[in-house]
């Protein structure tokens, strides 16, 4: 019987304290955070266009550094805004 | 630049509950079209004198205070206006009537769209009080605030074009019957953001900027100068770098959250990646309304956000911290209690049942407890979560660096 004992006051106080802090941190983020949102992702994009799907790779860090190396994004091959200390400035038309 | 009644001179003043300049004096409106002045051009040649151009370089007068001051001359009464920073539009402080600093948006530094207040300052105000919640956390002095300032200032926003891509291996966990299996997926791709806004004021934080979001772009029209009378507004003084940075760092949010859901399995984690955001070249510059509300609780300044065309509050409010815990710890002796008992009769039949048992019951027995303790584990790191995010949140609110870009400004 003191097994069961000290295994339920091991298990049932941080059960305890643990469904108390929940409920409460719960509530404060409800009532005292206002306003934690950015815009959805749907307003700017309409989702990613796959070029590849792995499902089943290897394991092995050779095996991801393949995979990385062989898919690393090219430079655009299109205009695009300078990057730089300066001040952004209105493009021009 | 005081923008005048054509029927009795006064200085105009752009009302967002009518959407038209208004004079206080004879009740006249008139929309942003119908007021066009010459002057304005001859305004555009008028700069903002830097504290050395104006007291002399290494001058006793040039103090360290004003070292982010500028100054302007008021078109109405001729009084010397000064400016901090990138603002481009104030109150004169010795006639009241309101000033556009020409230079700083005319020609190339004209935004491009602005999306007028479309909330008066007692609608935001009121949009404040509505949108608290009736909580026991929230002090009474915070629930009622005295507003200290409430200024409404546009804020300079990129609105952007960028094609995201990104390539990442990514390690999740499959459950198949009693045993699980670690996997790797890749998975590449593009993304294309359209109308992207991002917060062009260096000295605001992005991440209260970005929570202003969404601002319904549908009422985004031509920049005009009028819009700005009677509220305050800042120019653009972002760097291409920080520009890049803020919009890179949302695209891979977007990016890696989509490419996560799609893999199999649980926990997934991205082991490695590369990514690259170009930003097209047609981004364009627009002015955004936001109200700002200050207030003070236990010496601490608060600043409150609101979209001015949304009314979307964005704040962390202080809290109550002994009643809090208080509440806590009480309420976790009572669960504790009936914790205690239904464990006890819990264990009390495993225990029981443990000298009749198999190996495979065992084992069952076994991974019940460790799911339990699992369960228990996970409620505290969800609640640690959740507070970090309060903090995090009344941090913003709390932010010195928010207070100053509101505070000094001309009353």
């Amino acid at each position: 019987m003191f097994i069961v004992n000290f295994l339920a006051v091991i298990f049932g106080v941080p059960f305890g304290f643990g469904v108390a802090f929940w409920a409460a941190a719960t509530l404060l983020n409800h009532s005292n955070s206002l306003g934690d949102s950015h815009g959805a992702a749907s307003l700017y994009t309409s989702g990613v266009t796959y070029t590849d799907k792995s499902d089943k790779m290897k394991f092995g860090e050779v095996a991801r550094k393949e995979y990385i190396a062989y898919h690393t994004p090219k430079r655009a091959a299109y205009p695009i805004a300078p990057k730089g200390k300066e001040h952004v400035e209105r493009s021009k038309k | 630049m005081a923008t005048l009644c054509k029927n009795c001179g006064n200085a105009l003043i752009y009302d967002p509950t009518i959407g038209k300049m208004h004079c206080a004096q004879c009740g006249s409106t008139f929309t942003a079209e119908e007021v066009e002045s010459e002057e304005k051009k001859y305004r555009e040649e008028e700069r903002v004198l830097s504290r050395d151009e104006v007291y002399g370089e290494g001058s006793e007068e040039a103090v360290e205070e004003f070292l982010e001051c500028y100054v302007y001359t008021c078109s109405s009464c001729g009084g010397e206006i000064v400016i901090h920073g990138s603002e481009t539009s104030t109150t004169c402080v010795y006639c009241g009537n309101p000033n556009v600093v020409f230079s700083r948006i005319a020609k190339e530094k004209m935004p491009d769209y602005i999306i007028p207040f479309t909330l008066s300052k007692e609608e935001a105000l009121d949009m404040i009080r509505e949108s608290m919640p009736r909580s026991i956390f929230i002090p009474k002095e915070v629930r009622h605030f005295k507003a200290e300032d409430v200024r409404g200032i546009y804020l300079p926003f990129w609105i952007v074009n960028a094609n995201h891509e990104e390539t990442c291996v990514i390690k999740s966990t499959v459950q198949s019957g009693k045993h699980s299996t670690t996997i790797l997926s890749g998975r590449t791709g593009t993304m294309c953001i359209k109308n992207f806004p991002l917060d062009g004021c260096a000295i605001l934080s992005n991440e209260s900027s970005s929570r202003l979001e969404p601002f319904n772009m549908k009422l985004m029209r031509p920049f005009d100068e009028d819009y700005l009378l009677g509220f305050y507004s800042n120019a653009s003084d972002i760097s291409y770098d920080e520009m890049y940075e803020i919009t890179e760092k949302r695209a891979r949010e977007i990016f890696e959250e989509e490419v996560m859901g799609s893999v199999r399995g649980s926990s997934p984690k991205i082991l490695a990646q590369s990514h690259q955001t170009a930003i097209l070249t047609d981004y364009k510059y627009a002015m955004f309304p936001v109200w700002f509300v200050t207030f003070s609780y236990e010496g601490k300044h608060n600043t409150i956000l609101v979209n001015g065309n949304t009314g979307k509050v964005v704040c962390g409010l202080p809290w109550r911290k002994a009643l809090f815990w208080t509440l806590t710890i009480l309420t976790g002796i009572i669960l504790s209690v009936i914790g205690f008992y239904l464990f006890k009769g819990l264990f009390y039949v495993l225990v029981s049942s443990f000298s009749n048992s198999s190996s495979s019951n065992s084992d069952g027995r076994g991974k019940l407890i460790v799911l339990i303790a699992a369960g228990i584990v996970t409620l505290f790191t969800t609640a640690v979560k959740k507070m970090k995010k309060v903090f995090h949140q009344i941090k913003l609110t709390q932010s010195s660096e928010t207070f100053s870009f509101v505070k000094k400004r001309q009353e």
